[in-house]
Order: structure tokens, then sequence, then C-alpha cells
């Protein structure tokens, strides 16, 4: 097996349970965090869509939702509510400074699905691709971000 | 090639590999062996010999000099800066994300970062040589609401904790479940400095939260608990008649301590205290805050609640403490003549800074921890 750089193998230091947050980035995943992207990469691109169009469309749900402080907000088909707690998180690729701990809950009315991010799950996505590993807390599956958030390839809009 | 020969060759590389790897780590213990280094510290005031080859936040951690860090020794947080003026070597890739283009220039790197190599020039700030570190034994651990709990802690005999009602401590965890090292967090002290020997937290439980959950799960009454502190510089300045504080869930812990202590100290000031909440479940020191209205004419505790059922044992005010927080500040004749108080996540800060300033609180008045 290739020896991981220094770098690539702190990271995947840091995204086990109890380096940055109690639970880790990975969950039971065994895959390398690389892995991890270059697998969500494909399946968005197979299905023609952008990475950035999901980044668009959470960070619509959490702004639309901090309004409520705290309490449900009525989106369209969606609940959301966002919820704030006191403290920090700090990014496993040491990319940027710090993330407040704010999480956001969105329910479906249509599908009936709930699915839950954290700041921190935006900027992971948004600057590294990064969706987390099967069985983390915030991990969320492509398949369902394309359902939920009626995602459509660019060019058939 | 017969046994022989086999058995020689063996052995030769063996030999060799067995030299050559004596050869490298006598190499590498001359090469990293930096001896004792110097750390002048803000122009010979201090000076610390220390063993080169570690990391300027551990040697100063470990001469007592406490630098605020929350990611501890990670790079991650940024918070360990200070100025190195000599000594410390090219700026890292990692210190690059958390130092301005003028604390560059100004020679501010992390002190989790740097490596002792040869003698350094520090300067640090003279508050953070108040920082001490305290051993203390858990006192109380109780709910005071469904999700926070109190964390009174005995601080060794005879050891005197000097804080501001306001500022926050370090508050160490050990190695427990799947935890395999200490980790440090920030709370606020919730109790006045007149607690002698004694300081208090109000801690909520914060979901997947390594500290949180080890308060919540893993400590026990007569656990030891390791603190570092005071830190901050959220306190009360006092110099206007009306006081003025607001906060949600925790954020109640820092407005406890300021309360109790102006109230102890007969501050005449009009003192407000707003705290918003979600439903009956999450209200605790209500107790406390009515008795302290009945004795002083000059403190009022305004509680709102912002989901309540029918069903709820509730009659007081209702909706977002901000709507009310409004209102009052409408009433004011001068609301250039408050200082204003917050603790809360940054959504709720945001949201009560921008009443405050929209009723006339200057900017400068308004003060708030945010971490």
């Amino acid at each position: 097996m290739a020896k991981k750089d220094p770098r690539s193998a702190q990271i995947q230091e840091d995204m086990a349970p109890g380096s940055l947050t109690l639970v880790g980035f990975l969950g039971d995943d065994t895959r390398s965090y690389e892995a991890i992207i270059q697998q969500d990469e494909a399946i968005f691109q197979k299905e023609g869509i952008e990475i950035d169009q999901v980044v668009k469309a959470l960070k619509k749900l959490t702004f639309k939702g901090v309004d409520g402080l705290g309490e449900p907000v009525d989106v369209g088909d969606y609940e959301v509510s966002v919820d704030h707690f006191r403290g920090w998180l700090y990014c496993p690729f040491k990319h940027k400074k710090k993330v407040s701990k704010r999480n956001t809950t969105l329910y479906d009315k249509v599908t009936g699905k709930t699915i839950y991010w954290s700041d921190l799950s935006l900027h992971l996505i948004e600057d590294h691709h990064f969706f987390q590993g099967k069985g983390s807390h915030f991990r969320m599956e492509p398949e369902t971000l394309i359902e939920v958030l009626r995602l459509e390839p660019l060019d058939e809009k | 090639m017969n046994f022989a020969e086999v058995f020689t060759t063996v052995l030769s590389i063996t030999g060799i590999s067995a030299a050559l790897t004596i050869i490298i780590s006598l190499a590498e213990m001359k090469l990293n062996d930096y001896g004792i280094c110097t750390l002048d510290i803000n122009d010979g005031s201090k000076t610390l010999e220390v063993q080169g080859g570690q990391y300027l936040l551990n040697s100063l951690a470990a001469n007592k000099i406490f630098i605020p860090s929350a990611c501890g020794g990670k790079a991650t947080c940024g918070l360990c800066k200070l100025q190195v003026m000599e000594g410390a070597g090219p700026l890292l890739p990692t210190e690059e994300p958390y130092l301005t283009e003028e604390e560059r220039e100004n020679h501010y790197r992390l002190a989790c970062q740097v490596k002792i190599k040869s003698d350094l020039k520090l300067h640090i700030p003279e508050e953070l040589f108040n920082i001490k570190e305290y051993l203390t034994n858990v006192d109380v651990l109780e709910d005071l609401t469904h999700d926070i709990k109190l964390v009174r802690l005995k601080l060794p005999e005879g050891e005197v904790l000097n804080f501001k009602p306001g500022q926050f401590m370090q508050f160490y965890t050990k190695p427990y479940d799947k935890i395999k090292e200490s980790v440090f967090r920030a709370y606020s002290i919730s109790s006045p400095p007149s607690e002698e020997g004694y300081v208090e937290f109000c801690i909520r439980q914060v979901p997947d939260g390594i500290c949180t959950t080890y308060v919540h799960t893993a400590l026990n009454e007569g656990d030891q608990v390791q603190l570092s502190g005071p830190y901050g510089d959220f306190f009360y300045r006092g110099n206007t008649k009306t006081m003025v504080m607001v906060g949600g869930g925790s954020g109640l812990a820092p407005l406890r301590s300021l309360a109790l202590d102006n109230l102890a100290k007969g501050v005449d000031a009009n003192m407000s205290l707003y705290f918003g909440a979600q439903k009956p479940r999450d209200l605790y020191y209500t107790e406390e805050f009515r008795d302290l209205e009945e004795k002083h004419d000059n403190f009022k505790l305004i509680q709102s609640l912002s989901r309540v059922e029918e069903g709820d044992d509730w009659d007081g005010l209702t909706g977002r403490i901000t709507v009310h927080l409004d209102e009052d500040l409408k009433k004011l004749e001068d609301p250039t003549d408050v200082e204003a108080y917050l603790c809360g996540g940054p959504g709720f800060l945001a949201s009560v800074r921008k009443v405050l300033i929209d009723n006339g609180v200057p900017a400068s008045q308004i003060y708030f921890d945010e971490f």
C-alpha cells in the first residue's frame, strides 16, 4: 500500500473520532477521505450536477432558516430549522480558521426525508467536495441531496 | 552459492543495515539536539531556560505561562498568536492562514507551530501572566435544565482565582470512550468572585461536542478537573446609568456572574437581564433572580419563551426576547446611556446587536464574547 504523505495522513487522523469532533468525519467508512471525495464527485458528475449547485441550495436554505432563531421556518416544500451552539469547529483540512457550530435541519414535506448539515459541512463540501464518510452524523448521500434539493443538470434547465 | 556464502551475505547485509541505522540515529540526535535555549520575554523582564526542540506553546505552558488556545496545538484555531521578535525562523505554511499582513509584519507567530531551535525574543501581553493552572475537584454536578449542567468546582485549599465577572476559563477533559487525548474548551464562569474557593460553570450539551459530552456523560462528583485562566475581555465597564444584559441558553452563565457581582458591590446602575428560551424547561436560576428583584430596586429579570404550548406552566412573556428588548429600549429617554452585555450563539448575538443599534445604543458600548 502506498504511504500517505504526512499532510494527508494528518488530515485522515484529524478526521477520526475524538480529534476535532466527538464522532469524527468518517463514520464507519473504511475508505480514505480522498477516495470518498473521488467517489462522491463521480456520482454528481454522472448525474450532470455541479457541486456548486448543492452548496448554493444548502446555503440558501440555511440562510432562510436563520430567520427563525431556532424555530422551524416554512420555505416552500420544506421546513427548515437552524440551531446555533456556542463554540467553533475546525476544518480538518487546515483550510480556514474556524466555523461556528450552526446546524441546519431540513424536512422535505414532499418526500418525507430529513437531511441535516452543519456550517462545517457546507465548508467541507464547497471547498473540499467532501461529503463525509458513510455512517458519519453529517454524511449526506449525493443521491439524497439530488432528490431532496430537486437538483437538475444545468444544461437541462 | 553454498550455504556458507548465503549465510555470510545475509550477515554482511544485516551488519551494514544495523550500522547505517545507528549512524542515522546518532545523526538525528545530534542534528535535533538544540540544547538549552533562552526565552527572553518582554525585553528581559522575564527569562526562561528551556530545552530546545519543543514547541513554544507547550514550553511556555510548562513554565506556567498559558497562551490561549482552543485546538490544543493543531494549528486549526489560530488563537495562540504572540510576537516572536527574534529567532523563530521563517513563517510556516500552517501559520499563514491565521496571520494578517499586519500581524506578519509585527512578528506575530502561532506559538503551537514555532519549534524552539535557538534563543527567542518574545513579547507576551502582561495580562496573560495572571493566567494560572488549577487542579480542582467536582463539588457539585447537577442538572439546571434538561440540557444544561451546573458544574461547581472546588479550588485547591488556599488557592484564589482572581477573575473579572464575564471572563472564561479553559476546562480540560480526560480521555474517555473514543477520546484518547485530553482536550480543552472555553466556558464562562457563572459564579461571582465572592464565591471564594469555588468556581461554577453552566455547561450545555452540544450535540457531538467532545467536552460537553464528557461533562454530561463521563464526569462525576469528586473527579479532578484541570482549569486554566482567566481569559477574555468581556467584563463590566460601568460607564453608564443603564446596564442591559441579554442571553440565551448557557449564555446566562457570565451574565449571572456579572449581575451577582454588581449587586453585591452595590453598583447603582439600572440593570435589566433579558433571557430568551423556547420552553419552560429551558429556564434556570429563575428563583434566584426573582429573589434579587425583590431585594434590589435597580435589578429586573425579563424572561420570554418562544415555543409555549397549550398545557405548559407559563403565564409570562412569549415570543422572541428581542421583541421585548426592542419595546423596552424604545421607552428609554437616552439610549446612548446604555451599556449592553450579550452572551449567546453568533445568530442570537447578531439579532440582539441589531436591535440595540437600531434603538440608538452605540456599537462601542455593546460587549460580547464570541467563542
